[in-house]
């Protein structure tokens, strides 16, 4: 890496380190995982990131490199050896029992993980705010018109956990 | 524009955001809010809550060492990589002089001939080909990743309908199956989603009756790989696939297991 690039990458990592690492968070419910997703993020950033074409992408790449990476390690995590169908009745609506108490309190964590699982990621995402709804699309590999519906309906239901846990701790 | 519709627009505005009310799509929305006391109110109140949703969110902090352990890790790896030997600079012959090159080119064809058969498929559109189980195209590789990403993605939309399902495609821009094979038709859907290959639409129907069967559409005019004329079968490590043209959309079931477990469609 030339010096430049030493630099571009360390000004990479420091403005993209911190929403990285939430985001991982949101899904991997740990600071391990969520700090070693963000890691690998930037190595594979380091690797392969001077073939993106155009540096205003490098926000939406990161975010998509890391939510590939999570469902990577999930599927090789799976204890299934063949996808099971019973993953397609347990997949939303249930906050997930290996939820733990790393989350310390975080109310946003804890109603999104009671969230229809379907809508959590768009929400992470919408709310750490790095993110526009399109390069939400983007790293979902959605449809906008998806990251749309996903949001009114998600939004509805995080609101009304959210408040329920606001004035549970008030 | 409705007030309900503006509701769905300005909820892809991120709390407290500058730049996300300048967006154009999202000007017909702004403006009926100047002019909405009611809609007024509703935005107020959402946008407190979604601040105060945000702002918890965003207290979380990544630990004080990860940012230095990155760079730390890349300046390794980098050091790493510099102190390996480097290659011999060898020169060699030009490659078209090489005596390889021209049995290359006998097996390019060959190969060419046994992917895009000419006419040896003489079986009716209704049965399997003996002879088209195939290397994966890309579209196969992409929906076999997708598949495996269903339970920690979730669905777009759930049901056991596929009339409803079929609906919430069409209303949403998505590619929804004219018509369901015969053989799904009795079995009750889980969900749909919907996906973007090589910037083309696709949709899913997942169905499930014991097995699960999931139903991909995609317009036969936007078909992001080469088409194959006839219905194809192919099979990966865990999933078999089978792709054929059904008027105007191009239709492809996924199963989990062999080839073999693909059923025939009346």
């Amino acid at each position: 890496m030339t010096e430049k690039n030493t630099s571009d990458f360390e000004a990479i990592v420091s403005a993209y380190y911190q929403p990285l690492y939430r985001f991982g968070y949101s899904l991997a419910k740990n600071e391990h995982e969520a700090g070693d997703l963000a890691q690998q993020t930037f190595f594979i950033y380091a690797e392969k990131g001077a073939n993106l074409r155009d540096p205003s992408k490098v926000k939406s790449w990161l975010f998509t490199t890391l939510y590939r990476e999570f469902l990577r390690r999930r599927k090789k995590d799976a204890r299934m050896d063949h996808f099971e169908p019973e993953m397609l009745e347990v997949a939303g609506g249930s906050v997930e029992p290996q939820v733990r108490r790393s989350l310390d309190g975080n109310l946003a964590l804890e109603a999104l993980a009671e969230v229809d699982e379907a809508y959590r990621n768009t929400l992470a995402l919408f709310y750490i705010k790095d993110l526009s709804y399109k390069e939400i699309a983007e790293t979902l590999d959605v449809p906008i018109g998806t990251i749309m519906s996903r949001l009114s309906r998600g939004k509805a239901q995080l609101r009304d956990i959210f408040k329920r846990k606001e004035s549970e701790t008030a | 524009m409705q007030r309900e519709q503006a509701k769905q627009f300005l909820e892809l505005c991120r709390p407290g955001h500058r730049s996300d009310p300048q967006d154009p799509a999202l000007a017909d929305a702004f403006a009926l809010l100047e002019k909405d006391a009611e809609l007024r109110e509703w935005w107020d109140a959402q946008q407190a809550i979604d601040s105060r949703i945000s702002d918890s969110l965003n207290s979380i902090q990544a630990p004080d060492s990860l940012k230095d352990e990155i760079l730390a890790g890349m300046q390794l790896h980098e050091g790493q990589s510099a102190a390996m030997p480097k290659e011999p600079i060898t020169r060699e012959a030009a490659w078209w002089r090489h005596p390889w090159t021209g049995i290359a080119a006998v097996f390019a064809v060959l190969l060419g001939i046994m992917i895009f058969p000419a006419e040896q498929n003489t079986t009716t559109s209704s049965e399997i080909s003996a002879g088209s189980v195939a290397g994966i195209p890309p579209i196969l590789e992409f929906l076999s990743r997708e598949i495996d990403g269903l339970s920690s993605r979730g669905f777009d939309q759930r049901g056991e309908d596929a009339e409803t399902l079929k609906a919430y495609l069409a209303g949403h821009q998505s590619p929804a199956p004219e018509t369901i094979p015969n053989y799904l038709q009795s079995i009750p859907t889980v969900g749909c989603v919907t996906f973007e290959f090589k910037e083309v639409p696709l949709s899913m129907i997942c169905f499930k009756n014991g097995a699960v069967y999931h139903l991909t559409t995609v317009s036969k005019s936007t078909y992001p790989c080469i088409l194959p004329q006839e219905p194809t079968v192919y099979e990966g490590p865990d999933k078999a696939f089978k792709i054929w043209i059904d008027g105007d959309q191009v239709k492809i079931l996924t199963i989990h297991g062999p080839k073999e477990d693909i059923p025939e469609f009346i």
